[in-house]
């Protein structure tokens, strides 16, 4: 998109293009970057068989299942408050179809792949309501493939429910951690079916924010809590009268503070670098 | 450089700090509780809040020294599964937004109720008004103090 493009011309394009857009958007996310990574575990040494490795599977770049049937969801928005973690997270899980109590979140690294990472304009949803439902989709047909393979039945008469891909007789079930090795061998659907959406039982309900807990306990990463090996801070000094800078500066008596390991001046700015914040 | 004895969250630590050092930098820099939030650094918006004592104080322009021999209590130690009666209120109420300051408002809740275990609105308002929410969440702030009153 070119980034002259105001506002008018940006809701003019989207509304031109309409789903498709999004399904290009998502097809293309979603094909390449299949993955499935099995953690070996540790060799036995007793005779007895290895137990199965642990396994997650990654049918597409925004979610993750692993054999517990924990669902993970990549956010790859910024959240600020407005919730967007939960509410992608819903979306796919709807999709995918498990309980909202097996369901975790996880911010996405900077990544091309996931386009325009930032927060603004109050678009996620709708911008990236289909990709999310579709990629949720995409895992739960493997899913139930899976177990129509297993079961020799066809896939068009299992269903699936809270984590569990049902047979057609109604009563036989297999929960989806137990499928994840098997749907990710399986290819990746190019067009997923849509759960009906008067069946949907998270996507039009208010859940509260996931990361709710984590803030009240302290847990919850900023940006500013995150740290590195070796990592130190700059903490910028301005001249407190607006459009001004300094003329000269003294630094000794910033030295002689433990920690402080350099001064750089940046333009009309000082930047202090320590070992601490 | 000098040599601080520290109780916080009922755990012993010595550390290395200068002097000056405010309270907020030592949780977070030399402990790595990084709970307690940094925001305006200059004791106004009540963000670094943590218990000394029991009394609530803006870590940002506490000295460490002030802070040694006291009992330091942090977001983090508030409760050992974060089953304290204002986290649980605070989940229920939906306060949290972007929840940067929240930590610091949870601190000063519990200094409050510490002192007045069934506070009416003008006491909240009064003991809460300077600890700042950029997202607007006061009145939910008010709402959660009142539902954990109702357990303490």
């Amino acid at each position: 998109m070119a980034e002259s493009m105001n506002r008018r011309d940006f809701i003019k394009l989207v509304g031109a293009a309409g789903g498709a857009l999004v399904l290009a958007v998502y097809l293309d996310a979603c094909t390449p970057e299949a993955t499935a990574t099995p953690t070996v575990g540790l060799p036995s040494s007793t005779g007895t068989p290895e137990p199965r490795p642990p396994y997650e599977w990654a049918p597409n770049i925004y979610l993750k299942l692993d054999q517990d049937g924990i669902l993970t969801v990549t956010a790859f928005r910024s959240d600020m408050g407005q919730g967007i973690r939960t509410a992608t997270a819903m979306l796919v899980a709807e999709e995918v179809d498990v309980d909202w109590s097996s369901v975790r979140i996880e911010q996405a690294p900077a990544d091309r792949q996931y386009g325009d990472q930032q927060t603004g304009g109050s678009v996620s949803i709708s911008t990236y309501y289909y990709t999310l439902l579709l990629a949720g989709a995409a895992a739960r047909q493997m899913l139930v493939e899976a177990a129509a393979q297993a079961w020799d039945v066809k896939a068009e008469n299992c269903t699936t429910k809270s984590g569990y891909v049902i047979h057609p007789d109604g009563a036989t079930k297999i929960p989806y951690g137990e499928l994840v090795e098997a749907a990710s061998k399986l290819e990746v659907p190019k067009k997923p079916k849509l759960k009906d959406a008067t069946q949907y039982k998270i996507e039009r309900t208010s859940l509260g924010h996931w990361d709710a807990p984590l803030i009240v306990t302290g847990k919850a990463m900023y940006g500013f809590d995150v740290r590195v090996p070796g990592m130190h801070f700059a903490a910028i000094a301005r001249c407190p009268v607006f459009g001004s800078g300094y003329v000269s500066y003294d630094d000794a008596d910033a030295k002689m503070v433990a920690g402080v390991k350099q001064i750089v001046p940046i333009g009309d700015r000082i930047s202090v670098v320590a070992e601490y914040s | 450089m000098a040599s601080f004895e520290l109780l916080v969250n009922g755990q012993n630590y010595t550390v290395e700090a200068e002097r000056q050092m405010p309270l907020l930098w030592v949780l977070r820099d030399l402990l790595g509780l990084t709970g307690t939030k940094f925001s305006c650094g200059a004791g106004l918006c009540g963000s670094c809040t943590v218990l000394m004592d029991d009394e609530p104080v803006r870590s940002c322009v506490t000295l460490v020294e002030n802070a040694a021999g006291k009992n330091i209590i942090t977001i983090e130690g508030l409760s050992p599964d974060g089953s304290h009666p204002l986290q649980a209120a605070w989940i229920e109420e939906r306060v949290s937004q972007c929840g940067y300051c929240q930590p610091g408002q949870i601190m000063n809740a519990a200094a409050l109720l510490k002192k007045n275990p069934k506070p009416t609105d003008n006491d909240i308002n009064a003991a809460m008004g300077d600890v700042l929410c950029r997202c607007g969440s006061y009145q939910r702030i008010r709402a959660a103090i009142h539902k954990a009153a109702e357990v303490v």
